[in-house]
């Protein structure tokens, strides 16, 4: 039993050192682009975009470096943080075969998939 | 629909953002509070801006620092991963509310529930004589095997390095903790705050979850609740990427900066200003809903 609990808890710790890496990876990055849009935008000047850029064209405008397409990239990488780390999560949970955390999981994944869809419909 | 419009950047300063970020985040890591209660009236009051304008891009800067603490808690094992989901699931429901809610409300009128809100930040931050006794927040209760075997799935454990010891717990009544999160989802969405100030005493007091793994996990749910929220202002046309990104790269710094500031300045002087300054702001918010404030 003790050394079910010591199994259970070192697969819990893999999880969090997964999550933490993946985080602090998609912060970095996140910061990279944004402080660059801003950098870009400072030096070269012109229009501020009212509207963030559609998801569609986001890697054209990023090749042609327009500043707001940075920034939109950004921020939709810190909008995906927490949906990584819920999908991290679930994957996880399957592999170890638990059932409510995977239920649980579940739902969370169909809430904000409708949200999602709500909000681009 | 809001008289706001942003024609060009060049109407903003990007630098009175970035400054209201780091102050934000600076101010926010030392005392201990989410950016969004010194955001959303210093862009308001400060700088001009409508209450919803505000409040959409206080909860996506809100995004990278909860992200950015629970990188750091979730490392050190103190976040309670199964149950910020479980929360999670009321909560992320409740920031869809508080978001659809907070586009039919006026600015005055969320100006005057931040007031409110501010108000009550203020008298939780007033320094409490200390209890003789340890309150349950150090009462860590003993796992018993039969009792609550039904949610025994949210167990959790950490070591805590301040007492060199391994710490157990169970979180008890996980019910009446998520129907507390769905109201807090939908304040913190309402009024672009992270809403630990409602997560965290519950987690603590009512689930008696440690105060320290209260507040990672905290942190975890403000991620998933503050990012609904921001979705739900994207959609509805707050979030102007040229206002939020200088406040990203600010709030970040100045958190950064904020944490490693916290422990060398005297907190008890530091609170005392602060909630001086959380009241007046709460006045000033109110007097600004009533149109009391002038231009």
């Amino acid at each position: 039993m003790p050394e079910q609990i010591d199994k259970f808890h070192y697969e819990v710790q893999r999880l969090n050192n997964r999550v933490g890496l993946t985080l602090r990876i998609c912060i970095a990055v996140s910061l990279l682009l944004i402080t660059a849009g801003l950098i870009m935008f400072i030096i070269h000047g012109g229009e501020a975009m009212t509207a963030m850029t559609p998801v569609s064209s986001l890697p054209q405008e990023l090749m042609q470096l327009n500043p707001a397409s940075f920034i939109t990239a950004g921020l939709l990488l810190i909008l995906l943080m927490p949906v990584l780390i819920i999908l991290m999560s679930f994957a996880h949970f399957i592999a170890l075969k638990e059932r409510r955390a995977i239920i649980v999981c579940l739902i969370l994944i169909i809430m904000l998939a409708l949200s999602f869809i709500f909000i681009w419909t | 629909m809001l008289s706001f419009e942003l024609k060009n950047m060049l109407d903003i300063n990007i630098w009175a953002l970035l400054g209201t970020g780091f102050v934000a985040g600076l101010i926010g890591a030392m005392i201990g509070v989410g950016g969004g209660i010194l955001m959303v009236p210093m862009m308001t009051l400060v700088l001009g801006f409508p209450m919803q304008v505000a409040i959409g891009s206080s909860l996506i800067s809100i995004v990278i620092n909860a992200c950015t603490a629970t990188s750091v808690y979730i490392r050190s094992h103190v976040t309670n991963l199964k149950l910020a989901l479980l929360l999670a699931t009321t909560l992320v429901p409740g920031a869809f509310v508080g978001g659809m809610l907070a586009s039919l409300f006026s600015s005055p009128v969320l100006s005057f529930l931040f007031g409110i809100l501010l108000l009550y930040v203020a008298y939780t931050l007033i320094p409490k004589k200390p209890r003789k006794k340890p309150g349950p927040a150090e009462n860590i209760e003993p796992v018993r095997e039969k009792e609550h075997a039904s949610h025994a799935w949210l167990d959790g454990r950490y070591h805590d390095p301040a007492i060199d010891e391994d710490i157990n717990y169970q979180a008890h009544h996980p019910g009446i903790g998520m129907l507390i999160g769905f109201f807090s989802g939908i304040i913190s969405s309402l009024l672009g705050v992270g809403g630990g100030a409602i997560n965290v005493p519950v987690m603590n007091l009512l689930m008696k979850v440690p105060i320290k793994a209260a507040i990672a996990t905290s942190a975890l749910l403000l991620c998933i609740t503050t990012m609904t929220g921001s979705l739900i202002f994207a959609h509805n046309g707050y979030i102007y990427p040229f206002i939020v990104a200088p406040l990203i790269p600010g709030i970040y710094v100045g958190a950064r900066l904020g944490a490693s500031l916290a422990h060398r300045v005297r907190s008890a002087v530091l609170i005392r200003i602060f909630v001086v300054f959380v009241a007046i702001t709460a006045v000033l918010m109110i007097l600004k809903a009533f149109n009391m404030l002038g231009k």
